[in-house]
């Protein structure tokens, strides 16, 4: 039986430098790149659509020619134009649009859930004019109504969307429930089968990894990760774990595969740390010295 | 409806010291095993008796203190061993054996070339034998989750007839996947014979970043025991995180309805903070819970956004594993009281610490550094903890560098109490430094890693200094920490020698010490 692919989809240069305390130079963030292409890696997000991203995003969109580019966008028109113009020169541009969905958090922006579904078609609708690559990801969808998150997913999916991402933002989610959100959704969302189901999540609780890979269990077919686990707080899911249990354990994932190329995988991890600054602890699985000693 | 205990298995001082170079000195291993107990953790490993003298005296010393906790020994399936593991918790209130043995067809084949039955006939005898001088016996089968499960039914099913308590399940690899490891607990706890009287246990490792995702997966599959590490230290990637699954079950007690830990969450963050002084192995920045970012957004600001931001993302409070928001503590006019009182605070034992020269210490600190914040004061007492009398004491140093000079170190030492002078150049000033003391020391290990941080922000703050060395294929790591980081460096050279020396005298059974599930 052939193999689904689940796509790498790497944030190391978005979500993993945000408040992460390192600060990249632009050739740095290009180097980075291009490690990530030699990983073969199917997407890179290389920034997020504010005002002091365009520059950066535009000189690392031209050097990446593999994987899909995107760049992070809030529903503005403002923040998505320039993430067009980051992204304007890569052979394959993206972006990836997000709003809040968890009532929580929606307080947190003053919109309602209305508001927000109709804020997210209209840009999801603006965006599909101008690119074909559109991600839509729900921030805090494992603490937001699955009802909601089914309405709202099924009008992007109308609206043009091709990922839809189901994120554990704060990073409380379980293997279980996260597993069984997935399973929900891609069941009652409109045209569920037509677009790839992405899974973002942090490490709060040291689940990052296994939530992914729950999620893949029940469907998902993107994992957004980033090199070493970087990011804030207890960091983001870590590529070199996700794609090495995936491919140690293929007798249990009998149904996917990555297309990474593995032995660029210790070289990566390596390059991202010295740039940084920040170490990579003795004992990270896949890449920590420890395990290496071995 | 009353939630079900899952009790806390702290392994630190037996599977966790095996992280390379984690080595503890006995009084070292009293200091957590007093720490644990503030934990309020359910059993401690101590250690493996019977392979050496050093690991049989520290299981002594922590049965001998431990009030509420069972104090276990590990032991392999012979005579020796359990006899060796039984005389080291005679005298604690809880006494208890944990006897091991490998049950997958690849370990029997080529570690113990044993036939599955021999295997079996073992594990009965020895937990038959043990039965005699003990109650509280727990049976591991190494490699579980690479058995044969219905090997694992009968083995397991043996071991209760003859008198385990618990049963243990081991992911000695790191190899399982939580939704197969969790159907194995549920597998067994079906068919085992007696299964429903014992208590069984989840073991994991984190090869693939899943121990903590395991031992959730055994839980909600009947697992009322984990065990685990303080900051997730072990071998290779480590064992499961201690502070992870506490604070997994806590925080998601929505989902986790049915049971709870007995673990004294506040003591989390003086724990992790005081292990890693003691081993030199430094907490990653975003490692959960414990890590210097997992609470990052909270140190000092208060702006209105970063509060919103806070609440909104934050899904423990820092508080719950004792982390202060309120971090400042104490400065130069700080009293003894003040000293104390705040180590009391933190939770920190500081029974066998030399208290007039820690608050020498802290107040020579005090001078040269105006805010002395709680982790300080964590490696000032970590540091006056009587330890074994050093072999090698650091009396004076000298360095002097500059662009047109090649660096240069002249160093004083006591070795066994003799004062000893001898002065190096190198390639930098810590380089000089270290060949200075290497030739007092008379030895020259191979310096495998160096590293600094900072213990707090400023420029001012201490200067935390971890290296690596190796001799004889022995590693240990040594640790120091000062406001000159050259100083710094002395010391934490120094400390590793000391425990270099330490291990020479209670040297490990080669091989022995890295056994077990």
């Amino acid at each position: 039986m052939k193999r689904d692919k689940v796509k790498i989809f790497d944030t190391t240069l978005r979500d993993g430098l945000r408040n992460s305390g390192a600060t990249l130079s632009l050739e740095q963030k290009v180097r980075v790149a291009q490690q990530l292409e030699q990983l073969d890696v199917d997407a890179i997000e290389i920034g997020f659509g504010g005002p002091l991203e365009i520059e950066s995003m535009r000189s690392i969109a031209e050097a990446v020619t593999g994987p899909v580019v995107f760049g992070l966008s809030r529903v503005n028109r403002k923040d998505m134009e320039r993430v067009f113009q980051g992204v304007a020169q890569a052979r394959k541009p993206g972006i990836n649009i997000f709003i809040p969905t968890s009532d929580s958090f929606l307080t947190k922006v003053r919109m309602s859930r209305q508001q927000a579904l109709d804020t997210a078609v209209s840009a999801v609708g603006y965006a599909k004019e101008r690119l074909d690559h559109i991600a839509f990801s729900a921030q805090d969808a494992s603490r937001s109504d699955p009802d909601y998150l089914v309405q709202i997913f099924g009008e992007v999916i109308r609206a043009g969307a091709t990922t839809v991402s189901v994120p554990d933002s704060t990073g409380q989610a379980l293997p279980r429930q996260f597993g069984a959100l997935y399973k929900f959704l891609r069941k009652h969302v409109a045209n569920a089968k037509t677009v790839t189901w992405s899974v973002h999540c942090h490490n709060e609780l040291g689940l990052a990894v296994a939530n992914s890979l729950a999620a893949i269990e029940n469907g998902a077919r993107q994992v957004e990760c980033t090199i070493n686990g970087i990011g804030e707080r207890a960091g983001n899911t870590s590529l070199e774990e996700v794609v090495m249990a995936l491919r140690t354990r293929e007798d249990a994932f009998t149904k996917v595969t990555t297309g990474i190329v593995a032995e660029q995988l210790y070289a990566t991890s390596q390059l991202l740390s010295q740039m940084t600054n920040i170490t990579v602890s003795i004992n990270k699985p896949v890449v920590g010295a420890n395990v290496l000693r071995h | 409806m009353e939630r079900e205990l899952v009790k806390i298995f702290d392994t630190t001082l037996r599977d966790g010291e095996q992280s390379p170079g984690a080595t503890m000195n006995i009084e070292e291993k009293v200091m957590i095993a007093r720490q644990l107990e503030k934990l309020n953790v359910d059993v401690i490993e101590a250690g493996f008796a019977a392979s050496s003298d050093g690991d049989f005296e520290s299981v002594q010393r922590v049965a001998e203190l431990a009030t509420h906790p069972i104090v276990l020994s590990l032991a392999r399936t012979k005579e020796a061993d359990v006899v060796r593991a039984v005389k080291a918790v005679e005298k604690a209130k809880h006494p208890g054996i944990h006897i091991f043995i490998a049950t997958s067809d690849i370990h029997l084949k080529h570690k113990l070339m044993m036939s599955r039955q021999e295997a079996l006939d073992a594990a009965v005898w020895a937990v038959g034998f043990a039965k005699k001088y003990l109650d509280y016996i727990e049976f591991s089968a190494e490699d579980a989750s690479r058995t044969d499960p219905e090997y694992l039914v009968q083995i397991f099913g043996e071991a209760i007839k003859a008198g385990a308590v618990t049963v243990n399940v081991p992911d000695t690899v790191g190899y399982a996947i939580p939704h197969q490891y969790g159907a194995l607990f549920k597998f067994l706890r079906e068919k085992v014979p007696g299964g429903n009287k014992v208590t069984w246990s989840a073991h994991c490792h984190n090869d693939l970043g899943l121990a903590v995702a395991n031992s959730l997966a055994a839980i909600e599959n009947g697992a009322r025991q984990v065990e685990c590490t303080i900051n997730g230290i072990g071998e290779r990637a480590g064992n499961t995180s201690m502070e992870e699954v506490v604070m997994a079950l806590k925080t998601r007690e929505d989902v986790f309805a049915h049971v709870k830990t007995n673990v004294a969450a506040e003591q989390i963050y003086s724990s992790s903070q005081l292990l890693s002084q003691v081993t030199g192995l430094s907490v990653p920045q975003n490692k959960p819970i414990v890590g210097a970012n997992a609470f990052a957004h909270e140190a000092g600001i208060h702006q209105d956004g970063v509060l919103k931001y806070k609440l909104t993302y934050e899904i423990m409070q820092p508080q719950v594993i004792g982390l202060d928001s309120n971090r400042l503590v104490l400065g130069k006019h700080s009293g003894r009281h003040a000293f104390i009182d705040r180590l009391k605070h933190l939770g920190i034992d500081y029974s066998g610490t030399d208290m007039n020269k820690a608050f020498e210490r802290f107040k020579a600190l005090a001078d040269k550094k105006k805010n002395v914040y709680d982790e300080d004061l964590i490696a000032i007492v970590t540091e006056e903890t009587v330890r074994l009398p050093d072999k090698y004491e650091l009396v004076y140093l000298n360095v002097t560098s500059s662009s047109m000079a090649v660096p240069h170190a002249t160093v004083k030492m006591k070795v066994n109490g003799e004062e000893s002078l001898d002065s190096a150049s190198g390639d930098g000033m810590v380089d000089a430094c270290y060949k200075a003391i290497a030739k007092i020391a008379g030895i020259e290990p191979k310096l495998e890693r160096y590293a600094v941080k900072s213990i707090t922000g400023g420029t001012d703050a201490q200067g935390e200094v971890t290296c690596l060395i190796r001799e004889n294929g022995t590693s240990v790591n040594g640790q120091g920490s000062h406001t000159d980081i050259i100083m710094a460096s002395a010391l934490a050279f120094v400390n590793a020698l000391n425990k270099l020396a330490h291990r020479e005298r209670y040297g490990h059974q080669a091989g022995l010490h890295r056994e077990g599930p």
